[in-house]
């Protein structure tokens, strides 16, 4: 993967959100600085992916968290860019700081792309700072739903998969 | 007469991934595991006013691990079914909306604030109790042979005295014998202990009539009982509400019991 100066990118916007608060208006160079973001999610994803070095479980751990980074990227881009129109402005500003930088703290853990095994701790960490993001995006109304998330899929092939988690889970905890 | 219900994790995520396969997947769920989990959340949610349904950070972050380590199994099991990037796609999308059902399913519940020293001195007497109730497992003589012995001769050829003796001391202890072969998780002693000190909270602040269930299907606290079993095993339990007032039992039974007393 190309090298990627993540501070520099999170710093570039931090700086324009703080500005875009001072000034009460959105300003739309930010979508620059989420679309490179959004492209290192991307990125990360294949890259977990792809990878066959580190044990498949850990991967999906990490690839579930960059695509929730992407997803709710994506998310935000759409609510700067109908901001004027839906006059969300600046609340999409208010909404962005707390995301941004729960987003900032995930990345921190597994914005790099490395092929160490992962340590349980590590793993409820990374877990518990993912629900934060998440939790921070439902309360912004920039979570994407199922709707969003499944559009365009095979709703068979999800309900196979999604049945047989149901199973799995009730053999493990259905001890009666 | 108060009453709360602390919802283990395991009947917070079994209530969460049925409402994500009903409502959002649209397959039908009909095991009771997930009907009986999702009853007495209900039966909390029509009840909101009267504060039934309680939760710690605890059990928030256990039900979170016991999820994502049911999506992790699946993707060890099914590696070699699915191409990479759809199993991983799929099963991101399973997380997220169970994860999201579950943030709805703890938003009717009440989260409640604990104090680590207190929660402290309660864990060391509910690790006692598990350590003693280990040792009485241990212990557990062989009442089969002795029972099989005690048949009349005349009858001792008609069937396997021993077998049927020794299926029925398994059952009888099951909930014992559970401590041997699966050691409680300290996380799950945590919750115990923090059950201890909200129960006596409550009384402290709510008055002296208040009864603290714990609807779980763990073996360490809820009874061990099957279909077609004559008897149930209960030694935990009954300990646990001996020594701390704490009424464990699965989610079925809580509802039937918490129901009554509406």
């Amino acid at each position: 993967m190309k090298r990627f100066n993540e501070i520099e990118v999170f710093n570039s916007i931090y700086t324009k959100l703080e500005e875009m608060e001072e000034r009460q208006q959105v300003d739309l160079s930010i979508m620059n600085d989420l679309d490179i973001l959004m492209r290192r999610f991307k990125g990360l994803e294949l890259f977990w992916i792809e990878n066959r070095k580190v044990k498949i479980d850990d991967a999906f751990i990490l690839y579930h968290c960059a695509r929730n980074c992407n997803n709710i990227l994506n998310k935000m881009k759409s609510r700067f860019s109908e901001a004027h129109e839906k006059h969300l402005n600046p609340q999409v500003v208010r909404d962005s700081i707390p995301l941004i930088s729960s987003m900032h703290a995930l990345c921190d853990l597994v914005g790099m792309p490395s092929e160490e095994p992962l340590v349980p701790e590590k793993i409820t960490l990374v877990l518990k700072r993912l629900k934060e993001m998440r939790d921070i995006a439902s309360n912004v109304s920039m979570l994407p739903s199922y709707q969003e998330e499944t559009r365009g899929l095979n709703v068979l092939q999800l309900k196979r998969q999604f049945g047989s988690m149901t199973e799995s889970l009730q053999a493990e905890f259905f001890e009666e | 007469m108060k009453n709360k219900v602390i919802f283990d994790s395991c009947v917070i995520v079994a209530a969460s991934v049925f409402m994500s396969a009903t409502e959002d997947v649209g397959i039908d769920l009909k095991h009771h595991f997930y009907e009986d989990a999702i009853q007495l959340s209900s039966l909390i949610k029509k009840n909101l006013s009267k504060r039934i349904g309680v939760v710690t950070a605890t059990i928030e972050s256990e039900a979170l691990g016991v999820l994502s380590e049911v999506i992790r199994g699946e993707i060890r099991r099914k590696y070699e079914e699915l191409d990479r990037e759809t199993l991983f796609r799929y099963h991101s999308i399973a997380l997220n909306a169970c994860d999201t059902r579950m943030r709805n399913l703890l938003a009717f519940l009440q989260r409640e604030p604990v104090d680590p020293y207190d929660v402290a001195v309660w864990f060391t007497q509910v690790t006692r109790m598990y350590e003693e109730l280990e040792q009485a497992a241990n212990k557990l003589e062989n009442l089969a042979y002795l029972k099989t012995q005690a048949v009349p001769p005349k009858i001792r050829k008609m069937a396997d005295w021993f077998e049927i003796y020794r299926t029925d001391d398994i059952r009888i202890n099951a909930q014992l014998y559970n401590l041997l072969f699966k050691k409680v998780e300290t996380e799950d002693q945590k919750i115990l202990a923090e059950a201890c000190y909200l129960l006596n909270l409550y009384k402290a602040t709510e008055g002296k009539d208040v009864s603290l269930y714990v609807a779980s299907t763990d073996h360490h606290f809820s009874p061990a009982r099957k279909p077609g079993w004559v008897v149930e095993s209960r030694q935990v339990t009954d300990e646990i509400k001996k020594r701390f007032g704490i009424v464990c039992d699965w989610p079925k039974q809580i509802y039937e019991i918490v129901s009554k007393k509406l």
